[in-house]
């Protein structure tokens, strides 16, 4: 079965870009989070491991990550995204209350069903969807 | 539109000035999704008197008052579109040459009510898109 490494070089094969071993290293970095993270924390976390990482490296890796489906990106309505883990991952939405922040994820059938819908009318080869409902917790109601 | 802002302006104990009711006027006479961007150079063609700063702030107060809706494909920025009466169109969007394509889906607006009670969740707003390729950028990299 192909590995995430394999994934992100055939990635960076199609696009002429040099296979480095930052990439790698925050490939490496990226397999070890759990949940969501901006890029940002995820830019604290590669420097525990590799001191001398800048910012845009990370966030332009992890923009490659998500071209090619490795990451997502979701955007919980406060203005900065966050990346999850998508590699071999069930497609789910989000849930999000916009007063605290507070996140739920969710999977359901009609989605994937209605997805799978799409794709094949429009000849698209997908890589996921987003779905991010914007609401209010019984906490802050 | 401009009753209804005003009124929103007020409980938040805002004044409808005349800049940001000339906002609203730009914004609901363009069709489709613009950024804020974009309606700074409109305004700037018709000679009106804004800054950045404003039309960024009046978005996001017509975004609350419920007479926009804000956008995301993927990008830095964000795009607004009017709400309107219409069945709303949600995206998918190619990694590859950022075409978009909308379609509608019946079934959302219940499938959110189900999640939402089912999560004790109120419901607001929604965002869904699909990311990947088209047909055309697919082809040509077989």
């Amino acid at each position: 079965m192909i590995s995430e490494r394999e994934v992100l070089a055939e990635h960076l094969k199609s696009k002429n870009f040099k296979r480095t071993d930052q990439r790698y290293n925050i490939l490496d970095t990226f397999l070890t989070i759990k949940g969501h993270i901006s890029a940002y924390e995820f830019h604290a976390l590669v420097r525990k491991h590799y001191p001398y990482v800048g910012f845009s490296t990370v966030y332009r890796t992890l923009k490659l990550f998500t071209e090619c489906g490795l990451a997502n990106e979701v955007n919980f309505g406060d203005g900065r995204s966050r990346f999850e883990k998508a590699f071999k991952r069930v497609n789910h939405g989000h849930l999000i209350c916009v007063k605290c922040g507070h996140t739920e994820e969710f999977t359901s059938p009609v989605v994937d069903k209605v997805h799978n819908q799409i794709i094949k009318e429009f000849d698209y080869k997908s890589q996921g969807f987003r779905f991010e409902i914007y609401g209010l917790c019984k906490k802050c109601r | 539109m401009q009753k209804k802002f005003s009124r929103f302006l007020k409980s938040k104990g805002l004044k409808p000035t005349a800049e940001r009711l000339t906002i609203l006027e730009e914004a609901m006479a363009t069709d489709g999704h613009f950024e804020a961007d974009d309606l700074l150079v409109i305004l700037k063609q018709k000679s009106r008197k804004t800054s950045r700063a404003t039309i960024y702030r009046t978005l996001e107060l017509l975004a609350l008052a419920g007479l926009l809706r804000r956008v995301w494909f993927g990008g830095a920025a964000v795009h607004f579109e009017k709400i309107v009466d219409k069945p709303r169109i949600d995206y998918m969007i190619c990694r590859d040459c950022g075409n978009r394509f909308g379609f509608h889906l019946p079934e959302l607006p219940e499938l959110q009510k189900k999640v939402c009670s089912e999560l004790d969740f109120k419901l607001l707003d929604y965002n869904f898109q699909i990311f990947g390729l088209c047909s055309m950028c697919s082809r040509s990299k077989r």
